[in-house]
């Protein structure tokens, strides 16, 4: 008999004889058959025929013997063996034993074992081989991790991730097509089950290799080619964890690319950027407004017409609006560059402004704040602070909030018109503030917050934390050595900006600060902060964006 | 059963599968073994599990999305078994198509249970697949796969019962209409077989989003629309023949019975839902389009006053509830009818009176009263005028309460119609204030002596009753000025019958009108009270000083002149020598205790008791004369004389000749007194005392009053309810021309009318009027520019 | 009223309903098919197998049923780090049971449908995964490297962002 036919006989002995296949021997198990090449049979053929015939006989009558047999036979066996065996036995065992579960269970298991794993654990696993790749990539088990961590702090390893749903990019400003970030958004592949997962999944082509080089110019390269033949199709769920993850690592450690734009002939004052436009637009003290493209990192208008310097500016999708300390206001049609119109009222300078789709609120030299109702063209006046009011901010359309050189920072409702509340313990003017309202609560040092969070900067050298529902002080940041110029925050973090030219980001779970960005050639008038991008503009003119997300074209494995 | 089936041979697995899933589905009452159940269930396991090696090799099933990663077993048997379905269902078809009505529906009833139970088997089965490949399918969005229950459902739904040719769904329906309809004839059904159609369409019913949530979509749009459809139908034609057919009054007790008939049919097989749609259509059809003829009803039934078919109609029209403002219309209508034409019969029931002889009260066996109106041709007799005005409110107060459930609509009808027959009827036209007059009329006949009415309660129960009349009443004031009046009699003459109810009476006069109606009336009870003390008191006095037996029995009410709507005495009158001292003892003893008074002595209204010694009746008692204080001064000059001419009566007593002639009435009248002849007021006529005086009674009451008298009392009382207004009026206007400073006359008019409603209802001329009063007393001006605005002169 | 279970290899057990009931796919059955008195095949768990099952069973025969299909709600609160599995139920997963079993038992558990025991298997062998690179596991799970250098170099560059976290 040749081996094949022995090994064959025993296959189908085991098929007749055997009722329930053991794992080991299950058909399909590639690693448990025996095949005329396995070492197995190629040490049997070695063999002379006499002692062939000696162990397939034993091997078949082991393999016949009913299970309950067994067990009593290998006993007779061990028995049988002396020490040497018994070691060999025992190293024998050892690999043997290993179950590859993974690859043996149903899928269903697997998932179900994978699922309880971590990121990292997760593409380790990836990498052991290619039928463990394919189930620790699927999908199912990378939405469930975004769900848990994107935008919100997962219980289990305390990480957020930030939501980076602001690369939808318009073709704005009949720019080329091929520029910027090629984006589609979808809303694809919200799951039935998993509604509440509000994470955009953005169809992105492979970015361009745009140098993170810390120069002002990058070119872009021009993809007109690709705009016809893209097909549509959705990015998987490990990628955008992927992509959130580094995201949040160089948050954490510091790591990002630094740009300088110039161009301010005189201090930046405010500035306003948006993500999604990539446009950046800045006021400074030598009375202009310049817009940027942040793509290009190129400045592609210049806007003049205040006599005074720029002290507020924010944008919408259509309009631009500027305060400045010529007591005038200025809103600006962001297609054409045009003043459309200018409000006039305040007694002194404007020194701050914000708006929503209805209202415009801003704050003056003289202490008062005046909120413009944008559609009719009426106005009323907000009054209370002795002092300069240096920032406003609207909140959820019935609220206001102001903070003053007077060292306070005042609430007021804006149908009745009255001061809600003030919050006082700054002992210096109040020059930066900001309010954000989440919809998971956040926490500071243990403390939830649950209307939302206030945190003010001042040029007692100190930030502090607020919750906005109750009025009370939670904490108060200590690291700056000169007076804090500006200060923003979301949903991890808050970055300041200060007298003594640094930013400093610091994290709002623990209430520490983080780390230092220094760079500044003067004092850092003004701030803002996005998933990705911290922008600062300071005395020197010089406007910096430091970048978080790296450009490297990222895991996007092109699928059928 | 072999275990063999390791492979993933598709084929295999789905024989045995099927040969295992048949008999559950068609011969379940042969029963299951556990053996049988789990080896269904373990080839399902084997045949997901085994074949996962292949994975890696294996296209991705749904190839348009690419999920990497895993892939689970299952879509294989998930579409044979959607094919299977799909076929026992054809069969179920053929034989479904062969039945007929009734029958359809028991061989309907009986597959639906069949098929459920034996499908929750099934879908226990398939847990596996359940489990894993179809979570993953509804995770990854495929909103076509279901769990394997709500897949049979699905296929039942979409395969046997409704859509696609030959299905069954509009057969089932049409049965079931029929059934129903022979239900509605009389016939009694299995109502148990519609229940379970309800139920099996209601099952049937699934969210498209979410398949584990029911809906009532297929229960609503292939039972209820038609149903409803349906029963449109019939109740309409039934509605039509029924009423061409039969009465009114017929119709509406075969509508309410068929509406509660199919509240009961809700109950019973219907799903809860559908109650409102279906009562909304019966209510339509049975009664929204009936309204016409059925208002028209209406009148004829309060003609005839039938409670019950008026509580029927209000019950029915109430469903739909615009028609019951024609209702209302019609029945203050008939209510105003009904109140006039009761004052109108009291009206000629007057007219055919005889002159009044009778009083309203019995001979009082007591004291002189004075108060009283004889009936005179015309006049109405103010209780029964009340007790109509009552007895028409009353019906019908109790009728809205009854048949119509006291709906506020209709006791707003009600009020209205009372408040026009009451201010407005025939007795009223010549003078709107006749209402209230009467009405305090007969108050003041249910508070006097000699009151028909004795019984506390009853009294009581009589003025509440009152009471609800006067809250009709426009001209209160007339009201309140009448009663005033009436109650200073009956109290000058302490005519009232009880002070409790005298008490009650002003209490609920404060309630309906507030504390300053009755303010006047409380005050005047209160000097009664004084009164008495100082009587006490003054007796007292006279008792210790010596001249006691002199004296008169004498008693006085003092009452405050604010409050007491008596007018001083206009004539002069010599107090008579045997009360003069009596007269100058009380004025020094008052002046003492309130200094500062000035005491208005009327004489016209005091009393006297006299007792005549100069006859006797029958010759053992002396007759006691009840007289007025001025027919006693005459009488006590007859202690001098026996006989006077009238200038000297005048002379002596100093009356004049009018009063002199109205005392001497009485006495002459009661034959006290001879007159020489007709003429009695001449001067010279003599007057004598008559010593052949005889009468029945030892009491004689000699204080008979002119019926002129009385009626000019009447009249002047209108008049100062007049001048009264005036003067209201006139504060109503400077009151708000000063809040105003300015207003414009037509403004003003109708404010002050707004101001004043609550008393009475000014009309404009008396407005004018009082305006062109102020402007002279300068209390407003007209304003330079404007003509018709007035201004106000601080 | 007990229920006999009877294993592949023969062997029977007789266990209490309530604790029968455990498993869904038992607790569906005896719904359908009633109280038939017969002990119920299993053919694919063996007798050790369900032994250690019944165990597990009778140890939880008193918690509370999860509805059955918060699965979200379950995989929130269970989403703890892994390690905080109940001390029984740790011994359990321990006690002298090699992979073979340990693998034996998850199956079992998903082929009886009692959630729990698959959850705590899944937990165990992630437990073991956890923390591991790539190497480390190929050897515990006795797992052969079937990439070409090229596609594993790929793979670890694709999965690099993970690196340190």
């Amino acid at each position: 008999m040749s081996s094949t036919t022995t090994t064959q006989s025993v296959s189908t002995y085991l098929a007749a004889s055997d009722k329930h296949f053991c794992y080991r021997h299950r058909p399909g198990n590639s690693k448990a058959v025996t095949n005329s090449s396995s070492p197995l049979s190629q040490r049997l053929e070695a063999l002379s025929a006499k002692d062939k015939e000696t162990v397939s006989q034993i091997w078949n009558l082991f393999a016949t013997a009913p299970r309950p047999l067994r067990p009593l036979i290998l006993d007779g066996l061990l028995d049988n063996c002396c020490l040497p065996q018994l070691s060999y036995m025992a190293g024998a065992l050892g690999p043997l034993l290993r179950v590859d579960f993974i690859s043996n269970a149903p899928t269903e298991i697997a998932i179900g074992i994978l699922q309880y794993l971590d990121a990292k654990s997760l593409c380790h696993a990836a990498r052991t081989c290619s039928s463990w790749r394919k189930l620790a990539d699927d999908d199912i088990i990378w939405h469930r991790m975004c769900e848990q961590h994107i935008d919100r702090k997962c219980k289990k390893c305390g990480w957020g991730l930030p939501l980076l749903d602001n690369k939808r990019r318009n073709h704005l400003l009949g720019k080329r097509s091929s520029s910027a970030r090629r984006a589609e958004d979808t809303q694809g592949r919200i799951d039935a089950g998993s509604n509440d997962l509000a994470v955009k999944r953005m169809k992105v082509g492979p970015p361009e290799g745009a140098t993170a080089v810390p120069t002002a110019e990058t070119t872009p390269i021009p993809r007109t080619d690709e705009v016809a033949t893209r097909r549509p199709y959705k990015r998987p769920w490990k990628e955008i964890y992927a992509e959130r993850l580094v995201v949040e690592r160089n948050w954490r450690s510091g790591t990002f690319a630094r740009t300088e734009l110039l161009g301010h002939t005189d201090s930046v004052m405010c500035l306003h950027y948006d993500e999604s436009k990539s446009l950046l637009v800045t006021g400074s003290y030598d009375y202009t407004i310049r817009v940027w493209d942040t793509d290009t990192m190129q400045c592609i208008k210049v806007l003049t017409g205040h006599t005074r310097c720029v002290r507020g500016i924010q944008m919408d999708d259509n309009k631009m609006v500027s305060g400045s300390m010529d007591r005038t206001l200025r809103i600006w049609n962001l297609k054409t560059f045009q003043c459309i119109r200018i409000l006039e009222g305040h007694a002194a300078g404007v020194v701050c402004l914000h708006f929503n789709d209805k209202m415009l609120a801003s704050g003056s030299v003289d202490g008062t704040i005046r909120v413009w109702n944008l559609g009719a063209g009426c106005c009323f006046s907000l009054a209370g602070h002795r002092d300069w009011v240096n920032k406003v901010q609207i909140l959820d359309k019935k609220r206001l909030i102001s903070c003053s050189d007077d060292s306070s920072i005042k609430l007021w409702d804006l149908d009745t018109r009255a001061e809600l509340r003030s919050f006082n313990g700054h002992v210096g003017q109040i020059q930066g503030m900001q309010a954000f309202i989440p919809h998971s609560a956040p926490r500071v040092d243990g403390i939830t917050l649950p209307g939302g969070i206030l945190i003010s900067g001042s040029l007692d050298n100190t930030i502090k934390i607020w919750c906005l529902e109750t009025g009370a002080e939670i904490k108060t940041l200590f690291g700056h050595v000169e007076g804090v110029w500006c200060a923003a925050v979301d949903s991890l973090r808050i970055i300041s900006g200060g007298q003594d030219r640094k930013v400093i980001v610091w994290d709002i779970e623990r209430g520490q600060k983080m780390y230092e960005l220094t760079g500044h050639g003067g004092a850092v008038n003004c701030c803002q902060m996005t998933d990705t991008k911290v922008l600062t503009g300071g005395e020197d003119g010089a406007i910096r964006i430091w970048d978080f997300l790296p450009d490297t074209s990222f895991m996007s494995r092109p699928v059928a | 059963m072999s275990y063999g089936a390791q492979q993933s041979d598709l084929a295999t697995t789905w024989a045995q599968l099927e040969a295992g899933i048949d008999p559950i589905m068609n011969k379940l009452s042969d029963g299951l073994s556990y053996k049988s159940w789990m080896d269904l269930y373990t080839t399902i396991y084997n045949y997901c599990t085994s074949s996962r090696m292949c994975n890696h090799n294996d296209e991705p099933i749904n190839g348009s999305s690419s999920n990497r990663g895993a892939n689970l077993m299952g879509a294989d048997l998930y579409s044979n078994l959607k094919t299977y379905l799909k076929e026992h269902l054809d069969a179920l078809k053929v034989k479904a198509d062969q039945q007929m009505d009734e029958d359809l529906l028991t061989f309907y009833t009986r597959e639906w249970k069949r098929y459920t139970t034996g499908t929750t088997y099934v879908h226990h089965i398939f847990a596996y697949l359940n489990r894993h490949w179809v979570k993953r399918e509804i995770d990854e969005g495929h909103k076509t796969i279901y769990d394997v229950y709500t897949l049979t459902l699905v296929t039942w739904r979409d395969h046997f019962f409704g859509g696609g040719l030959g299905t069954i769904q509009p057969k089932v329906m049409d049965a079931v209409l029929k059934l129903i309809e022979k239900q509605r004839n009389g016939e009694t059904i299995d109502s148990s077989i519609v229940n379970s159609i309800v139920d099996s369409f209601v099952s049937l019913g699934l969210d498209e989003n979410d398949s584990t949530k029911p809906t009532l979509d297929v229960y609503k749009q292939f039972f209820e629309t038609p149903f409803i459809a349906k029963t449109e139908e019939y109740y309409k034609m039934e509605s039509e023949r029924f009423i061409s057919e039969n009465s009114i009054i017929d119709y509406m007790k075969k509508a309410e019975s068929r509406l509660a008939e199919e509240d009961n049919r809700v109950q019973m097989y219907l799903h809860s839902s559908s109650q409102k749609p279906l009562i909304l259509c019966c209510e339509n059809v049975l009664i929204r389009n009936h309204t016409g003829p059925i208002q028209e009803e209406f009148q004829n039934l309060l003609d005839q006053d039938k409670l019950d078919d008026l509580s029927r109609m209000y019950g029915l029209l109430s469903r739909v509830p615009e028609s019951l403002e024609k209702l209302r219309l019609t029945f203050e209508v008939h209510v105003r009818k009904q109140g006039l034409s009761a004052i109108e019969k009291v009206a000629e029931s007057a007219q055919a009176a005889p002159e009044g002889e009778e009083d309203e009260e019995d001979e009082p066996k007591g004291k002189l009263a004075a108060s009283a109106a004889p009936k005179k041709a015309g006049d109405v007799d103010s209780k029964t005028y009340v007790d109509a005005l009552l007895a028409v409110h009353q019906k019908y107060s109790s009728l809205v309460e009854t048949a119509f459930r006291g709906e506020t609509g209709f006791g707003a009808s009600l009020d209205r119609a009372c408040r026009e027959f009451v201010n407005r009827n025939i007795v009223c036209e010549k003078s709107s204030s006749k209402s209230p007059e009467l009405l305090a009329k007969h108050c003041d006949s249910l508070l006097k002596k000699g009151s028909k009415i004795t019984d506390e309660h009853e009294v009581e129960e009589v003025l509440n009753s009152v009471m609800t009349l006067f809250k009709y009443v426009e001209d209160k004031d007339v009201f309140q000025k009448f009663y005033q009046k009436q109650l200073a009699r009956r109290l000058v003459n302490q005519l009232s019958a009880n002070g409790d109810t005298e008490e009650s009476m002003i209490n609920k006069l404060k309630d309906a009108c507030g504390f300053e109606f009755t303010s006047k009336l409380q005050r005047m009870f209160q000097d009664v009270a004084l009164s008495k003390d100082l009587n006490d008191q003054f007796k007292e006095q006279t008792a210790r000083s010596a001249e006691k037996s002199d004296l008169p029995d004498f008693q006085i009410l003092v009452g405050g002149t604010g409050q007491w709507p008596l007018n001083a005495t206009t004539t002069k009158f010599n107090i008579p020598d045997d009360l003069l001292k009596t007269y100058e003892k009380f004025q020094s003893f008052y002046q003492h205790k309130f200094s500062g008074r000035k005491l208005n002595w009327l004489f016209h209204l005091g009393r006297a008791e006299i007792r005549a010694n100069f006859v006797k009746q029958n010759g053992k008692i002396p007759y006691t004369f009840l007289t007025s204080t001025f027919q006693m001064g005459v009488l006590l000059q007859f202690n001098a004389a026996p006989s006077y001419t009238f200038a000297e009566l005048q002379t002596n007593t100093s009356l004049d000749p009018a009063t002199l002639k109205s005392a001497l009435f009485g006495l002459i009248k009661s034959k006290a007194l001879i007159v020489s002849n007709e003429k009695t007021s001449d001067p010279e006529t003599r007057y004598e005392i008559n010593k052949a005086f005889k009468n029945k009674k030892t009491r004689v009451k000699v204080d008979i009053p002119m019926r002129a008298e009385q009626k000019a009392e009447s009249d002047e009382t209108h008049k100062g309810i007049e001048d009264d207004r005036s003067m209201v009026i006139q504060a109503a206007i400077v009151r708000i021309m000063k809040t105003r400073k300015v207003m414009q006359n037509q403004l003003l008019v109708t404010e002050t009318i707004d101001q004043l409603k609550a008393r009475f209802r000014p009309t404009v001329p008396a407005i004018k009027k009082c305006i062109d009063m102020l402007l002279e007393k300068e209390y407003i001006e007209r304003m330079e520019e404007q003509r018709d605005m007035f201004q106000y002169i601080a | 009223m007990p229920v006999i279970l009877q294993a592949s290899d023969g062997q029977q057990f007789p266990i209490e309903k309530n604790v029968a009931e455990r498993s869904m796919l038992l607790k569906n059955m005896l719904e359908d098919v009633g109280d038939a008195g017969d002990p119920i095949p299993l053919p694919n768990v063996s007798g050790s197998i369900l032994k250690n099952v019944i165990e597990y069973c009778e140890h939880h025969k008193d918690d509370p049923h999860f509805a059955a299909e918060e699965d979200k709600e379950v995989f929130e609160s269970s989403r703890k780090k892994p390690d905080d599995i109940d001390e029984w139920d740790a011994n359990f997963m321990k006690a002298g049971k090699g992979n073979e079993e340990l693998f034996e038992i998850i199956l079992a558990a998903n082929y009886l449908d009692i959630k729990p025991l698959l959850d705590l298997g899944c937990k165990t062998v992630a437990n073991m995964i956890k923390g591991k690179t790539p190497e480390q596991i190929r050897e515990m799970f006795n797992i052969e490297n079937d990439f070409t250098p090229e596609e594993e170099d790929q793979i670890r560059r694709e999965n690099e962002w993970a690196a340190d976290a």
